[in-house]
């Protein structure tokens, strides 16, 4: 930045040009901060506000104060009048580099610019565009079409580029010609004016053609151009014969599905999706055609901008659950990898529930694609994809469930379980043993009672060391007592002595905690079953006082009721 | 140096409300315009015109802008806002436009208060009265509203428009540059569709909106130029001459800025597909065969296929391939390809389809092979307005090219040879065009004076029209 004083121009008093010197220079200076500042703060930043605020202001100022500020441009300069306002030789970083470059040689900025008109300006010199784009600055300004701010831009009309208009006629041609025309006769249909008596329908629109033109061009202006060509692509498609040409079209559409997917526009994606489909299936297409629709198809979600989770959330949001679902049955195999890292971001309920119903179906004849993204880092994907392992009816490996149960949250943990109840994994005893440490009583309950339920005998040594540890006693009863019913059940008569101990303890000085135990191995016991589990709660019937006693008799009591309805019922 | 700016001062809200109070004027005066027209003086059918045209002023006057309409060049302006006609309001402008140079009227200021009675004054006088033969126009105008008693109109006269040679020259230089320039454009992307490369089209995008500035200047400038037909750089050219006439179009019917700066884009490029077709086959001399038909007949859907394949799909590409694809199918969809269950042309569509044709049909090197003249190819297309083209757009076209179209030779009452350079404004008076005398009563060639016909003092009218093509006459030197 540089900053000089200069002579006064013409016809302005010296201070007079001093100050409003300094104050375009505020202003270049307020531009360049803002226009950092854009860049370098995240959208929505305060400080966005701020930049823009205090351009805003600076430029409020001056406008009121001179009416208008023109700034001239050089490749590494910016001017007020004959002043150096801006200088900055670095090409990477010179905003008058930037904009000279796109051919802008002149800024000039009005009374009564606005502040959307400000931000505007700011985003647009922020662009920085590269060879293959189709706008660079000078063609976004004009598109901007700002009544407050305008500019001027270098001539690059190359005169040595003129080529000379016109066909020509040589000089001798001509005259004859112009000699010719006018001595001939005119002929009857050379002199009658063309449809004379039409001529007012012909050129007068009615007030109805007026309205009909409008609505037409408010559509024009409003539709969306993408949308508009998806839905001409079947007529595109149907209106050749030339095979190749329909096998090379076919391979167009699978790209600019892949990329409406990606760019969230996935109702457009799907029209294309069952035009591709639609291919497929016709058979009164060539094989070529047909194969290639296939192909296409199979390769959409393979493609790298599939995996922008944004576009896909977007999509997602976009379509109507079923429809969504069909997206993704249309992409086949292709859709397990991005649809699956999807699953890890927040989805409306229905949509979750269609993505992942759609990848167990599609999924199914490729399980293994499911396991690499199957992991603890999102817990909220890792469950999806365990719900879609257990649709399909596909075993994960012991070690990667047992990280699930040990990083993932509750809803996961829950899901790991609800998983291991249906599927036969290796070492699933193992894995509910360790859910019984599980920081959820609820879940701790229930992998007990899936224990049971599968008679997990290997689980009972584990069963019976974690009544011995520290915070087994601090469980609520309930909870207590599932955890011995599963030792019972089971154990069975291998648990008996290991019960038979608890039951008979006593605790002279520890009554509830007496009381506890037998309640606790009673319900072992009555899980047990047998005649001699029986036996040991008759002995400590006699063995207790009060509570103890009393819990010893009722388990007792509910054992008996049991093999006398089992006894009824057989 | 070209500015893209806009003159200082003007809000935007307070600016856009001006040009709408300021169509509204000028359409209820068009309204009444034609019901004067037809019925006499205090007939009841007029006063519902009457009433809106008074209310139309009376609105102006509560925005606080002032009631007065002026002309200047070929705008029309409210107070110091331009403004610019809305869907189908061209016509309207150029009625009012047109009968305020017949009498010489610089600005019509209304007293907010005005009466119906002077409204219906001045429709009566402006519409219907021609200018006497003989004394000031004018003065003429002002006796008769005065001998009506119409005191709340008051009317300047139209200063004498000072033609600024150097700068009118200037602007047509400056069209003939940005025509050459398109030229190069469009060649070189199509010589990259040829080679396979990746479309790059800002070069095109930032010449269309020059293109789209220059019309909205001066669209007589850039329209003259399409009176040039090259038997080298056929497509170029032909290309260049769409983008031109379906801006014009756009811009009359009302089409923004950028939607205009789109259309551009999607007409320019319109034949984008027919770089696939073999230069033989494109540059044959003589009629097509039916097997080299049926390749020109491809290069709608290959124009499809080369855009999607080099430029992928973005808003613009979308834009630039319907247009590409639509533009020979015809309003009736008759055309080619052969399409079933299609929605219809789009507008842009629409438009080019119609630009496209007539360009074609009065160049020399397609279709039929043999030119047309233009009148002749306006009026085979008006026989299929309503089947083949948008029979609204049409109307609208008829309106920018004229009955006689820009580049048709004529021969005046007077015997003199001219060409039409410029159709007239005025629907009133579609058959007075803008004519450059070419040739002398007595058949030497001259470099004669320009004529605008619709005015009476010109006292010269077309006789007949001719075939420049059958008399060896090229016409583009006139516009180029």
């Amino acid at each position: 930045m540089a900053e000089k004083n200069t002579e006064p121009t013409q016809g302005a008093p010296p201070q007079e040009r001093d100050e409003e010197t300094s104050s375009g220079n505020d202003v270049v200076q307020a531009v360049v901060k803002a226009a950092r500042g854009l860049t370098i703060y995240p959208p929505g930043s305060p400080f966005h506000e701020r930049f823009l605020g205090e351009l805003q202001q600076k430029l409020t100022v001056h406008l009121e104060e001179y009416g208008s500020l023109r700034l001239d441009l050089d490749h590494y300069e910016i001017r007020f009048g004959d002043e150096v306002v801006y200088e900055n030789r670095n090409p990477k970083e010179s905003l008058a580099f930037r904009l000279h470059a796109d051919g802008i040689t002149s800024l000039e900025f009005r009374e009564g610019v606005t502040a959307e008109e400000t931000a505007a300006f700011l985003r647009i010199i922020n662009t920085r565009s590269t060879d293959l784009d189709d706008d660079d600055i000078l063609t976004l300004l004009w598109s901007a079409d700002m009544q407050h701010i305008g500019y001027t831009q270098e001539d690059d009309l190359d005169p040595a580029e003129l080529i000379a208009l016109g066909a020509g006629s040589d000089s001798e041609r001509q005259e004859s010609g112009i000699r010719e025309a006018c001595r001939a006769e005119l002929t009857p249909e050379e002199t009658r004016p063309l449809l004379r008596e039409e001529a007012v329908g012909i050129f007068t629109l009615t007030e109805e053609e007026r309205l009909f033109l409008g609505k037409a061009i408010r559509y024009e202006e409003k539709r969306d151009p993408l949308e508009e060509m998806v839905v001409i692509m079947p007529s595109i498609l149907a209106s050749t014969d030339d095979e190749s040409l329909k096998v090379e079209l076919l391979g167009l559409m699978g790209g600019i599905a892949g990329r409406l997917v990606a760019d969230g526009k996935a109702a457009e994606a799907l029209f294309l999706l069952r035009l591709l489909r639609d291919h497929v299936r016709n058979e009164e297409l060539s094989e070529s055609v047909r194969g290639r629709a296939a192909a296409v198809l199979e390769d959409i979600g393979s493609a790298p901008e599939m995996e922008s989770p944004r576009g896909l959330l977007q999509a997602a949001g976009s379509l109507e659950a079923p429809l969504l679902g069909e997206v993704i049955t249309l992409l086949g195999r292709s859709a397990v990898r991005p649809f699956s890292l999807l699953l890890g971001e927040e989805l409306e309920p229905e949509a979750e529930k269609s993505v992942v119903e759609a990848l167990a179906l599609v999924g199914r004849a490729s399980p293994a694609l499911f396991l690499p993204i199957l992991s603890a880092d999102n817990p909220r994907r890792a469950k999806n994809i365990l719900v879609i392992l257990r649709k399909m009816g596909v075993a994960a490996d012991r070690e990667t469930l047992a990280d699930l149960i040990g990083g993932g949250d509750t809803p996961l943990r829950k899901e790991v379980l609800l998983y291991l109840d249906f599927l036969e994994v290796p070492g699933t005893g193992e894995l509910l043993l360790q859910m019984l440490d599980d920081e959820s009583g609820p879940l701790r309950v229930s992998a007990a009672r899936s224990l049971a339920r599968r008679k997990e005998r290997g689980a009972l040594e584990g069963l019976m060391a974690l009544t011995a540890t520290p915070g087994f006693r601090e469980r609520g009863p309930a909870e207590r007592k599932i955890i011995f019913e599963t030792i019972g059940h089971i154990g069975g008569a291998e648990a008996l002595p290991f019960l038979e101990k608890l039951i008979l303890t006593k605790r002279t000085f520890a009554r509830k905690k007496e009381k506890d135990d037998v309640a606790a191995a009673a319900a072992g016991l009555v899980a047990v079953g047998s005649p001699a589990a029986a036996a040991v709660l008759r002995g400590a019937e006699r063995a207790h006082k009060g509570e103890a006693k009393e819990a010893a008799s009722g388990a007792l009591a509910r054992m008996e009721r049991a093999a006398g309805n089992e006894g009824g019922q057989s | 140096m070209t500015d893209g700016s806009k003159p200082a001062g003007a809000h935007p809200a307070p600016e856009q409300e001006a040009i709408q109070l300021g169509r509204s004027l000028v359409h209820s005066l068009f309204v009444l315009h034609r019901m004067v027209a037809h019925y006499p003086e205090g007939h009841p059918a007029v006063q519902p015109p009457l009433k809106d045209m008074a209310g139309a002023v009376r609105q102006v006057d509560d925005a606080g802008l002032k009631p007065v309409l002026g002309l200047q060049g070929e705008f029309l302006f409210l107070g110091g806002q331009r403004l610019k006609p809305e869907a189908g309001g061209f016509e309207a402008f150029a009625q009012l436009m047109g009968g305020m140079r017949k009498f010489g009227i610089g600005s019509i200021a209304f007293s907010p208060s005005v009466a119906e009675r002077s409204i219906e004054a001045l429709g009566r006088v402006l519409g219907e009265l021609a200018p006497p033969d003989s004394g000031d126009a004018f003065d003429h105008f002002e006796d008769l509203l005065g001998g009506k008693g119409v005191t709340d109109i008051r009317f300047q006269r139209l200063a004498e428009e000072k033609v600024d040679k150097e700068e009118d020259e200037k602007r047509k230089e400056r069209a003939r540059a940005i025509y050459s320039q398109t030229l190069h454009v469009v060649s070189d992307v199509m010589d990259e569709v040829k080679l396979g490369k990746s479309l790059r089209l800002r070069k095109s995008k930032r010449i269309v909106q020059r293109m789209v500035d220059s019309l909205l200047e001066a669209e007589t400038n850039l329209l003259g130029l399409t009176t040039i037909k090259s038997h080298d750089e056929y497509t170029y050219n032909h290309s260049v001459n769409v983008g031109i006439l379906s801006m014009a179009i756009g811009q009359r019917i009302g089409l923004s800025r950028n939607t205009l700066a789109d259309l551009g884009m999607a007409s320019l490029f319109h034949d984008i597909g027919k770089s696939c077709i073999p230069l033989e086959v494109l540059n044959k001399p003589a009629e097509f065969s039916d097997e080299e038909w049926e390749i020109v007949r491809r290069h709608p859907v290959q124009g499809v296929r080369e855009l999607l394949h080099l430029k992928g799909m973005d808003a613009l590409s979308a834009r630039i391939i319907m247009g590409a694809f639509e533009h020979h199918l015809g309003y009736d969809l008759t055309g080619y390809p052969d399409v079933s269950d299609f929605r219809g042309q789009s507008l842009f569509g629409r438009i080019i389809c119609i630009a496209d044709c007539y360009d074609a049909m009065t160049a020399s090197r397609v279709y039929s092979r043999t030119p047309m003249a233009p009148e002749k190819v306006m009026k085979s297309m008006l026989e299929r307005s309503g089947s083949h083209f948008d029979p609204i757009l049409m109307k609208v076209f008829v309106n920018i090219v004229g009955i006689y179209p820009q580049g048709t030779l004529c021969r005046l009452d007077s015997g003199e040879l001219a060409v039409v350079i410029r159709s007239s404004a005025d629907p009133d008076n579609w058959d007075r065009p803008t004519v450059k005398v070419i040739g002398s009563a007595a058949g030497d060639r001259i470099d004669g004076d320009t004529l605008d016909l619709a005015l009476p003092d010109t006292e010269r009218s077309i006789a007949g029209t001719l075939d420049a093509e059958e008399y060896g006459i090229d016409v583009t030197g006139c516009f180029a």
